[in-house]
């Protein structure tokens, strides 16, 4: 008999069959691994604190069902974007097709990311490689959005406001709209807050709802513009938020 | 853990009595510091606590509870920035039953810790939910999200390797 079949054998309870019996007394590595039925418990106290101080809103709000949780993050989204398309600017649509695509790619991605952020703990994690690969896909189109920034900087496509003006002010609404999402995502979160995917997450998925409301917002339709002001979103507040995880875990160390 | 979300506080303390020492356990093989260990086990029946309204009626609530803790684990691993290392000293893993064997039996017990640690991480997973805390592999794959036979692949392999590194050090 093999060590998998013995030990599997065990953890059902049959170790009272000779094979199972002779192999466990026997193999060394199977003899290790038993477990001490006389381990004594850890003190329940600390545990007991950490439960009775969860209250308030925030605890109220973690303590929903996932479900619950999505439905909300949902809520929020949508009642940003409802208020940025009140006080939309833009009348015209000159690309409606590649912005329709654009708008239904966004929305998508954000709401991958949203479940993906809200995950709970007891859902089996992606390996850590897949977690790389998604973030380095997830840093790649926000990368190639700062590349035209020097031309965005000097070009002007809104008559009466400079160019450098208006890439700036759509940059910070994008990262205003992203960071409220990525707040109120940190609000629902369980404890997960300090690790680095829900970082990623939050941060893409806040982008990606920045600039689908900068896309109902900003008149300005040029390549240079629509990157660096409304593309790169994502990336500024991932910056800014892995800063913020990074200082807050070596504070906690 | 039905009679806890049904609102039974004294349910929580009865799960705790039930799981935590397993948990501990799990942990203490995996961490060098047995006070990381006992942290973790206290941060899994917090996210147990705050994640109860997400249990289902049809659920088993060791697997629900171990993904909990796994979770946790490899974030902890991760935020250290250091491999996981088997508990060289001492004031990890006690083991009666390896104690009072005799100083060769701790010297075996050593040696398959440093084989875990050796081991890559998604059988190491594997192998510590199966051969220290005993969880059958059905639920060891509901665990770390993956197969069936998957896991069996995983165990075969852990098992394997770790016997090899058994017999390389010339143990009984």
């Amino acid at each position: 008999m093999d060590c998998l079949s013995a030990l599997e054998a065990r953890n059902a309870g049959r170790t009272t069959e000779p094979a199972v019996a002779a192999h466990l007394a026997a193999c060394p590595l199977c003899r290790v691994g038993s477990r001490s039925p006389d381990l004594p418990a850890p003190p329940f106290e600390a545990v007991e604190q950490s439960v009775a101080s969860e209250r308030g809103i925030r605890a109220g709000l973690r303590g929903l069902p996932t479900r619950a949780r999505l439905g909300l993050a949902l809520g929020v989204v949508a009642a940003l974007l409802l208020a940025t398309f009140t006080f939309a600017r833009r009348a015209e649509r000159p690309l409606p097709g590649v912005q329709l695509l654009g708008g239904l790619l966004l929305t998508v991605g954000a709401g991958v990311l949203l479940r993906e952020n809200l995950l709970p703990l007891q859902a089996p994690r992606r390996p850590g490689r897949q977690q790389l690969l998604v973030a380095l896909g997830l840093a790649l189109p926000g990368a190639i959005a700062l590349l035209p920034l020097p031309e965005a900087l000097r070009q002007g496509a809104l008559p009466g406001v400079a160019p450098s003006a208006a890439t700036r002010a759509c940059l910070i609404m994008g990262c205003l709209v992203a960071g409220l999402v990525a707040l109120f995502l940190r609000a629902l979160d369980r404890g997960a807050h300090r690790s680095a995917w829900a970082a990623v997450t939050a941060a893409a998925a806040g982008g990606m709802v920045g600039a689908l409301a900068l896309d109902l917002h900003c008149p300005i339709t040029t390549v240079d513009h629509l990157l660096v002001g409304h593309g790169s979103a994502g990336l500024a507040l991932g910056l800014v938020y892995g800063a913020v995880v990074v200082a807050l875990r070596r504070r906690a160390a | 853990m039905r009679a806890y979300v049904g609102g039974d506080p004294a349910a929580f303390g009865e799960l705790f009595e039930r799981y935590a020492p397993l948990l501990e356990a799990v942990f203490r093989r995996r961490l060098r510091r047995a006070e990381e260990a006992r942290d973790l086990v206290q941060q899994t029946f917090l996210h147990l606590h705050r994640s109860r309204a997400d249990f289902r009626e049809d659920a088993r609530l060791r697997p629900w509870l171990f993904t909990i803790g796994m979770n946790l684990l490899r974030e902890s691993q991760r935020r250290s920035f250091r491999r996981p290392e088997a508990t060289l000293e001492l004031d990890g893993v006690r083991d009666p039953a390896v104690e009072a064997a005799g100083q060769q039996r701790v010297d075996a017990a050593r040696t398959l810790e440093v084989a875990l640690g050796a081991l890559p991480a998604d059988q190491r997973d594997v192998i510590t939910l199966h051969w220290l805390a005993g969880v059958p592999l059905p639920e060891v794959a509901e665990i770390v999200g993956a197969s069936l036979s998957a896991v069996k692949v995983r165990a075969h392999r852990g098992y394997a390797a770790m016997r090899r590194a058994l017999g390389e050090k010339g143990d009984p």
